[in-house]
């Protein structure tokens, strides 16, 4: 068994934090996991790419174009990380509501076309489940929390070799702050798609 | 719990960052005395053994810079603590004084150099491999290849170093730094060791000879030289070296490998089905270079493949080994263009050089998928680094700026040091023309001074930097008459790395009060007779005190003092405390622009439908320096 994914987003946005708790997730169920954070200096607003590696596994990253899932927090980075790392056929998990970069908020260039980029990744992808997680946040009035409901989107799509307890104990571990919202989160999520 | 590594719980299994379980190892082995600067890809060891320090006894410390750590653990270690000291690679750099007198000695307790290597300079200035430090210093050098084995080097590590009292260093790289795996919980038998000052190592192993002065240096030197004779079979009796994979099938094709190129290379055998078909040496010490592991390795190969993070040097210690042990013997690697010498190593490297040697395709990535690669990056924007929204060194930046914009010296030199602050040379504000090391702003500042260049000349630095290597710098320029202007930003915090305390924050590494040494104070005592502190939200007054510290003739301070605005979130977060946001009214608003062309917040965007700008809420944190900033006064709070 060899499962792997990948968590887009920006700095800020709880990347790093969902890949542990995915991790953990994953240790707990009885499997091996590699997780790896890759950014760049450690400051907020820059790309993050986690790489959650789970199975029977040993270089810390996931190889190029081979990804299972990319779970995007941000559209845009979403979008680069299929490019450089789903493979043909595989899954993307994506939160709609995008950040813009400096360069956009200055004018100097345009952000993507959000639909158009959903567009262009069904072209690789088997299939794209796309919504606004943000709302569903903010609605809870825990708008931190936009990893962990995308964690729960991720956990209700069936791909995940453990059930979505394991997450959940992963979560009470992990979240030691306002637990209990967060499980709330990781649930609402869990069952938004069928609604979206 | 204030963190897993501190569980009592032998067999466990727990997640753990490469960082966090040199940690845990430092705890399994009674690390008692554990010192640090921080520096990006090492500091989580110390952040995450700070948490549990007080429940163990440890002592635990950010030290005002690598050097002072180093030191601290070697006090420790001559009083007979178990101690380490951890840093980044160039941090390094710094010990090098120390670490040279160091392993002339001998201590009868371990000492500890965690390096973390930056292949790539994810966090970094340079590419730059500690293995040959080690190699200069002719200490061992240990290199785990994951998390488990960060764990269990750092016990084996203690144990070579007290056998043959000598420090040792164990080189971790990035990749294995900033990943997380299982590790396997080990035993906690902390014993609190009673400090005893040893001071036998002279007499019994250098004095008893009669010999001393000068005359002693050639025989230290000797013991050292006999001390790593012995390194490797110590190395052996801790199975450092395996052969991960017997050879069946490329009988006379061999690879050698050692940190986490090894993972790597583990991913290619089981991707190709090559498992117990090629052979495969796993070096865990490098460092005296393994002689007779590696003689017997290649003794019957007609070629191998050398496969490291950092600079080639298995491979040219190889070389120099296969002369005599195997002559005809093909050595491939980085010298031979097999892999780059430069930048860090992945799985398609790897895989591209390993198929080459075995003649077998490489794996091509699909074509489509490079077609779709290349049609999504025409639509991509970049993403590129700024400071934070409400950073305070936007503000003093832009201060500075304006007033060598009213005083018409358009021409200025500014050198820039190492922090958050260093973004200050990137667009939007432009302000730093170049940056160096650490400390090095205001010491190359003297230097552009005394070439006469006849304008302005700025050293800018941040607090933990001035307490790190500013101060001589600063004492030079009053020694030396040398007339620059320094803008410290101050923004009680070592940002860069993760929020560290430094020795102006009143708190120490495990949180506990400790006297502020003030800034203001230190630059009064290098004789700096004009110093300004200022809050760089407030412009006005920046503006004035800038000034001031230009038209003063000689070396002078500006000290622009706010607190770094995350860490201020994370305070009001905490405390419930609600942030007034700013807005633009967009009557007002005429799309100039200057907010973002000169200012650059990126809680600020551009509209480009009505060309108005607007402040992202979620993103402002309400500093207000951007209603200073618009000429049109459309920014309301
Ligand atoms: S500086 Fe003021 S007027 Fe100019 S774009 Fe910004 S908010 Fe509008
Ligand atoms: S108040 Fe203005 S400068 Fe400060 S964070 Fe908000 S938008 Fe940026």
């Amino acid at each position: 068994m060899e499962l792997n994914i990948i968590i887009a987003g920006v700095g800020g946005q709880g990347n790093v934090k969902a890949a542990h708790i995915l991790g953990l997730a994953a240790m707990k169920a009885g499997y091996n996991v590699n997780v790896s954070d890759v950014y760049g200096i450690a400051q907020r607003g820059g790309a993050v790419l986690s790489h959650v590696r789970i199975g029977n596994v040993h270089g810390p990253l996931v190889e190029e174009h081979k990804a299972d899932v990319i779970l995007g927090l941000e559209p845009m980075e979403a979008l680069r990380a299929t490019a450089k790392y789903l493979k043909i056929g595989g899954i993307v998990v994506l939160n709609t509501r995008p950040i813009y970069p400096i360069e956009v908020t200055t004018g100097k260039m345009n952000y993507p076309d959000v639909n158009e980029m959903i567009k262009i990744m069904k072209e690789i992808a088997s299939k794209v489940i796309a919504l606004d997680a943000m709302k569903i946040v903010e609605e809870e009035g825990l708008p931190m929390a936009l990893n962990i409901a995308m964690l729960g989107v991720l956990a209700s799509l069936n791909i995940l070799p453990f059930k979505p307890d394991f997450i959940e104990e992963a979560i009470k571990e992990v979240l030691t702050f306002m637990t209990e919202k967060n499980i709330n989160i990781f649930r609402v999520g869990m069952k938004s798609i069928t609604f979206a | 719990m204030k963190h897993v590594i501190a569980k009592d719980s032998p067999g466990e299994k727990v997640l753990l960052l490469g960082n966090e379980a040199i940690a845990r190892g430092a705890l399994e082995s009674n690390i008692e005395i554990a010192a640090s600067y921080p520096g990006t890809p090492a500091s989580e060891i110390i952040d995450t053994l700070a948490l549990i320090a007080e429940d163990f006894g440890i002592h635990v410390e950010w030290s005002t810079n690598e050097k002072v750590a180093f030191e601290v653990a070697i006090g420790g270690a001559l009083c007979g603590k178990r101690s380490m000291a951890s840093m980044k690679h160039i941090g390094a750099n710094w010990i090098v004084d120390s670490l040279m007198h160091a392993v002339y000695h001998g201590f009868n307790s371990a000492l500890l150099i965690i390096s973390a290597d930056d292949p790539s300079g994810h966090s970094s200035a340079n590419e730059q491999d500690n293995r040959y430090l080690a190699n200069m210093a002719e200490i061992p050098v240990l290199e785990p290849s994951n998390a488990q084995e960060a764990k269990d080097f750092v016990k084996i590590g203690v144990e070579i170093s007290e056998e043959v009292r000598l420090p040792v260093m164990i080189r971790m790289v990035t990749r294995i730094c900033h990943s997380k795996g299982v590790v396997i919980l080990g035993n906690l038998n902390r014993i609190s060791k009673t400090p005893k000052f040893y001071d036998d190592y002279y007499k019994d192993f250098v004095l008893n000879d009669n010999i001393v002065g000068p005359r002693a240096v050639p025989k230290m030197h000797e013991i050292l030289h006999k001390k790593l004779e012995k390194i490797e079979e110590i190395a052996k009796r801790f199975q450092l070296f395996k052969e991960e994979n017997g050879g069946g099938y490329y009988e006379d094709i061999g690879i050698i490998s050692s940190s986490v190129a090894v993972s790597y290379i583990l991913d290619y055998i089981k991707h190709r089905e090559l498992n117990g078909k090629i052979k495969l040496l796993k070096l865990g010490l490098t460092h005296p270079f393994p002689k007779n592991i590696v003689s017997k390795f290649i003794k019957d190969l007609k070629k191998v493949l050398v496969i490291e993070e950092g600079e080639p040097f298995i491979e040219n210690n190889l070389k120099i080994i296969a002369k005599e042990e195997n002559p005809k013997l093909e050595i491939l690697g980085k010298l031979t263009h097999h892999l780059p010498r430069e930048g860090e190593l992945n799985y398609s490297i790897i895989d591209n050089a390993i198929s080459k040697v075995l003649n077998l395709e490489p794996e091509a990535p699909p074509r489509e998928k490079l077609i779709f690669l290349e049609k999504v990056s025409k639509i991509l924007t970049p993403r590129t680094l700024t400071m934070c929204a409400g950073c305070p060194h936007r503000a003093a930046y832009y201060a500075a700026k304006k007033v060598l914009r009213l005083l018409k010296k358009p021409e200025y030199i500014a050198i820039g040091d190492i922090g958050c602050y260093t973004l200050g040379m990137y667009s939007p504000l432009r302000f730093m023309q170049d940056v160096f090391g650490m400390g090095g702003s205001i010491g190359i500042a003297n230097g552009v001074f005394q070439s006469k260049i006849g304008v302005p000349v700025i050293a800018t630095i941040g607090d933990s930097t001035f307490y790190h290597a500013g101060i001589p710098a600063l004492i030079n320029a009053t020694f030396n008459k040398a007339n620059i202007k320094v803008m410290i930003l101050d923004n009680f915090v070592t940002g860069m790395t993760g929020y560290q305390p430094h020795p102006g924050t009143g708190k120490t590494a495990m949180g506990l009060e400790t006297k502020k040494v003030k800034i203001e104070e230190i630059c009064k005592a290098c004789g700096i007779d004009m110093i300004k502190i200022v809050d760089p939200y407030d412009q006005e007054s920046s503006i004035e005190a800038m000034k001031e510290i230009l038209n003063f003739p000689g070396p002078a301070v500006i000290i622009f003092r706010r607190i770094c605005a995350q860490v201020r979130l994370r305070m009001a977060r905490i405390s419930g405390e609600k942030i007034v946001k700013c807005f633009i009214d967009k009557e007002k608003c005429n799309g100039c622009k200057t907010c973002i062309i000169n200012f650059g917040c990126p809680a600020i965007g551009f509209d480009l439908k009505n060309k108005k700008a607007f402040i992202d809420v979620n993103s402002c944190v309400g500093c207000g320096v951007c209603i200073y900033v618009c000429p049109n006064n459309a920014i309301l709070r």
